[in-house]
């Protein structure tokens, strides 16, 4: 039965269409205008591989630079670690800060005020003569 | 393929038309036939292969060569045309008659009134196929495509049509043996 079914199959092939529908068709067809090519953004195959491969090497190096720091217990890196720092740590240390600035000003104001009475001494030495 | 095909695909490409000419002439047949044993309706099939050809036509600059004969593209620009033509028909012809259309398509004498029957016959069977089944027993058995066109222009595996063909094969034998 499959040989006849195939034969009859084959046999459609007798369809073909009227050549006045050819006719017009082609007529309307070359009427009409061709669109524009489509704008393609396409990266090639061995683009496209490169930069997959890039970002999975910069992937496992970033694994491995961090398991290794995990390794050594070099957790004190980490940037995490600055949201540890307590309100009262801050505190001190703005104190300190301060405060070395302050000292610092008034060794200055120090340093000053004995230059200026040198050379006032030595002005008032210049005027007696 | 035709002859010459990639060099008038590139001419055509730059909007000349008496190249897509050649192409149009040597493909019409087939995609009328395509569209004609789907849809089954001759006014129909025309619409839709001058459907075809017209989008092939208008957005051929977009056409690109993949090492598979131009009529590959043409087959899936039928094919989506045919399922959008579904979509938005829900009518289907009535197959109670003889179907007039093949007896003017074949144009044949009275000897031949049981070949056009047998074609009615099997032309109702494989409208009772699925769209895919269609596909494969039309690009096979009709148009006599290889596998490996048939696996492209479905974008399946040559495994995958095979099964198709294996599977059409089987349920037309059954929707014939049923109807007798």
């Amino acid at each position: 039965m499959e040989e006849r079914l195939i034969k009859v199959l084959k046999s459609l092939k007798l369809v073909s269409p009227d050549d006045g529908f050819i006719h017009r068709s082609r007529q309307i067809l070359f009427a009409s205008e061709q669109k524009p090519a489509p704008a393609r953004f396409v990266f090639s195959f061995s683009e496209s591989f490169r930069l997959a491969a890039a970002l999975a090497m910069a992937s496992i190096l970033l694994f491995i630079a961090l398991g290794g720091l995990s390794y050594l217990h070099l957790g004190n890196l980490s940037p995490s670690l600055l949201t540890k720092a307590g309100g009262e740590n801050l505190k001190s240390e703005m104190e300190n800060l301060n405060f070395q600035i302050q000292l610092g000003q008034a060794k200055y104001d120090l340093g000053n005020e004995k230059s200026v009475g040198l050379d006032i001494d030595e002005l008032l030495k210049n005027l007696s003569l | 393929m035709l002859d010459g095909e990639l060099n008038l695909i590139r001419e055509a490409q730059k909007g000349k038309k008496e190249a897509f000419g050649p192409l149009y002439d040597h493909y019409v047949a087939p995609i009328y036939r395509f569209v004609y044993v789907k849809v089954t309706d001759k006014e129909e099939a025309e619409d839709l292969t001058h459907e075809v050809f017209l989008s092939a036509w208008q957005n051929l600059k977009g056409y690109k060569h993949q090492g598979f004969p131009f009529s590959s593209w043409l087959y899936q620009i039928a094919r989506n045309k045919v399922i959008d033509h579904y979509r938005t028909k829900k009518t289907h012809t009535s197959f109670e008659n003889v179907d007039e259309d093949l007896l003017s398509i074949v144009g044949v004498v009275e000897n031949d009134l049981e070949k056009v029957l047998a074609l009615d016959k099997v032309k109702e069977a494989i409208a009772q196929l699925n769209q895919e089944q269609q596909d494969v027993i039309i690009m096979k058995f009709i148009e006599d495509l290889s596998n490996e066109e048939i696996a492209n222009t479905m974008s399946k595996t040559e495994g995958a049509v095979r099964l198709l063909q294996h599977r059409a094969i089987n349920n037309l034998k059954e929707i014939l043996w049923k109807n007798d």
